[in-house]
């Protein structure tokens, strides 16, 4: 079993707070991403995981044995890095071949492995090539390769395909959740790149600042942030700032200068016993807005505010406004190109209550 | 308006000129005059005999003194090249690696024997390992030695002096080497399985040979050429190649006896060297 438990860790760097408070479980046979902006700490956290970093305090655990001192070399733990960090002084049999020597491994079955782990990730009979001399993507395959034929305990990947062109990553992102599910190995994934942990996630950690801001899996992640940050990092949002007023049958009600918003989307324990007048904000993402230029019929459930339209872009299969609010925000609606508002006339825009996301401040 | 092929050929030669000029006048010249003087006859009242004769040569690669004088040269330029090797690579992994602030300091520290010449600098090593220098004056008067520790004018003071002279030209090679080398290799290997040792072995090791290599050709050369520092720190006690030439030219008034004597090393070294070079590129195969 291959559970891993992250336990309250901590590091810091010349008195700067790299990782405060890391606590998380991962499930055996799972793909989990780390997510975040550089310097949000999610390599730290790796790093940490792989031995190469120790954390000041908490505990790092797999199955059922604590490695947060452990070597890195006895952790068995398979690792990728962003630029595949093939050994350029040796073939790729004798790359992948590294870690079964390092384990006294006998030479046939050493062979026989190497080969058989060559086929899994397409790429037999380039044995004899060094490395320079394949494609980025091959070369991405074979340090897969590498860490896989030992046979891990864990893959950790720290960025392993923003060197690879648009198209070819794009292909590996579904390659990687393919050959996971084959092997059935647990892999923690650690990228920038929102779109890439959605698409090959089973769950995502977004990590902000050495925090953990939310774990979910990635709709849940997108239909119901945990935070102002987190909405913003996954897809699009507008905040409003709001006080609080109060639950009202599964509807939260927080007034914003542009009126009081009714809210359903939202996690209840951050807001249960909540002090009314508390600051909070509201998001409603773009595309969960409808514009027009009149005022619609107000049914209950529906959010409306009044605006005058700032900017429009036509982008194909939709229009991109930019409304200034009543209260004074500047929205950005995006909305059907049959609804064609323009510049500078007043507008409406509205957004149901289930879209409409009520967030604790940071 | 269009450049011409030949005006492009030109401008690359033009760029050229400066240095081969330079190399012309001041080695390829001297050079050939070397050699040619080393096929003339020896006289005793001008530098050389007009005529052609094989004599000096015959004469050197017959006698054994020279010989072994090669060979010790030869030698001393190994020694000084394996212990410049230890005593750096420590040194430049660490220099390499750094990441603190005052690390141009360090290199600076590093380089900072190159701003003294040669000779000065062995008169420095002279008032420490002298009889009467420092270092037998301290541990006499603390009672360690009852006699003088036998510093120099021997092989011991000639090779410290090597070492410390030409140490910074292999930390140099090194660091750049090192310093090319990513990281993260290490740290893949020993995810791998590879303990610090064994990464360091497997991975590091062979991909900073190209930095041994520059870093021990220009020590070996640097060392088996020198001159200064086997004159002062080794007194007559030792005699490398260098000094036995210029004896047989200057004291000796044998000027195609000593010119035949550096054409045979030169061939020597250039073998020699080529032969490591043809070895090490083997070896660095994989590399870039």
């Amino acid at each position: 079993m291959a559970r891993v438990i992250l336990d309250s860790l901590k590091k810091t760097y010349g008195g700067n707070l790299i990782l405060n408070n890391i606590s998380t479980v991962i499930e055996d046979g799972e793909l989990v991403s780390l997510l975040g902006p550089s310097g949000c700490g999610k390599t730290t956290t790796l790093r940490c995981i792989a031995g190469f970093e120790i954390p000041d305090s908490g505990t790092i655990t797999i199955g059922d044995t604590d490695i947060t001192t452990m070597l890195p070399e006895q952790r068995d733990i398979g690792m990728v890095f962003q630029n595949y960090a093939l050994f350029p002084h040796m073939t790729v049999f004798d790359n992948v071949a590294f870690g079964l020597r390092m384990r006294k491994v006998p030479r046939e079955e050493i062979t026989q492995r190497v080969h058989q782990i060559m086929k899994v990730v397409g790429l037999e009979g380039y044995d004899a090539r060094y490395p320079r001399m394949l494609s980025g993507g091959q070369q991405q395959r074979v340090a897969i390769a590498r860490a896989l034929v030992i046979r891990p305990r864990l893959l950790l990947l720290d960025e392993p395909l923003a060197n690879l062109d648009a198209k070819l990553r794009e292909e590996m992102r579904f390659y990687l959740k393919k050959l996971q599910k084959e092997v059935g190995i647990t892999m923690i994934y650690v990228t920038h790149d929102q779109s890439e942990a959605l698409v090959l996630s089973d769950r995502i950690i977004v990590m902000f600042n050495g925090r953990i801001h939310q774990c979910a899996a990635p709709e849940e992640l997108y239909r119901h942030p945990a935070t102002l940050s987190v909405a913003n990092f996954i897809g699009l949002i507008n905040p409003f700032d709001a006080r609080f007023r109060g639950l009202e049958n599964g509807c939260a009600l927080a007034e914003a200068s542009c009126g009081v918003l009714c809210c359903e989307n939202f996690i209840p324990e951050q807001f249960t016993g909540m002090a009314p007048d508390t600051p909070v904000k509201v998001g409603i993402r773009p595309e969960s807005l409808t514009i027009s230029s009149y005022c619609p019929e107000k049914l209950p459930g529906l959010n409306i505010i009044g605006g005058t339209v700032k900017e429009k872009v036509y982008i194909g299969n939709m229009f991109d406004y930019r409304v200034a609010t009543s209260g004074g925000e500047v929205v950005r609606v995006q909305a059907s190109p049959s609804v064609d508002i323009p510049m500078g006339s007043s507008c409406w825009i509205s957004a149901a209550s289930v879209d409409t996301l009520l967030l604790p401040l940071e | 308006m269009a450049v011409t092929k030949a005006q492009q050929a030109g401008s690359r030669l033009l760029l050229f000129l400066p240095a081969a000029l330079w190399i012309m006048i001041f080695f390829v010249l001297p050079y050939t005059f070397l050699g040619y003087v080393s096929f003339k006859p020896t006289s005793s009242s001008s530098a050389y005999l007009p005529g052609f004769t094989l004599e000096n040569y015959i004469f050197n690669l017959t006698d054994s003194f020279f010989w072994v004088i090669l060979a010790e040269t030869l030698l001393e330029g190994v020694a000084t090249v394996l212990i410049c090797l230890l005593f750096s690579y420590p040194l430049a992994y660490r220099l390499a690696r750094s990441r603190s602030r005052h690390r141009s300091l360090l290199y600076m520290v590093v380089i900072s024997p190159l701003l003294v010449g040669v000779v000065i600098r062995c008169y420095g090593w002279m008032v420490l390992l002298a009889d009467k220098g420092l270092i037998n004056d301290l541990l006499l008067k603390t009672g360690i030695i009852d006699a003088p520790l036998p510093l120099m004018y021997n092989m011991f003071g000639v090779m410290v002096g090597l070492v410390q002279v030409y140490m910074p030209y292999m930390v140099i090679s090194l660091t750049g080497a090192i310093q090319r080398i990513n990281p993260e290799l290490e740290y893949t290997a020993r995810s791998l399985g590879a303990s610090r040792f064994t990464a360091f072995r497997k991975i590091t090791l062979p991909m900073s040979l190209p930095g041994i290599m520059s870093g021990s050709i220009l020590v070996f050369v640097l060392t088996i050429s020198s001159y200064a520092i086997p004159l002062l720190l080794g007194g007559n006690k030792t005699l490398t190649t260098p000094l036995l030439i210029v004896q047989t030219a200057l004291d000796a008034f044998d000027w195609p006896g000593g010119a035949s004597m550096a054409v045979i090393m030169f061939v020597i070294v250039v073998t020699l060297l080529s032969l490591y070079i043809k070895v090490l590129m083997h070896a660095m195969r994989g590399l870039k």
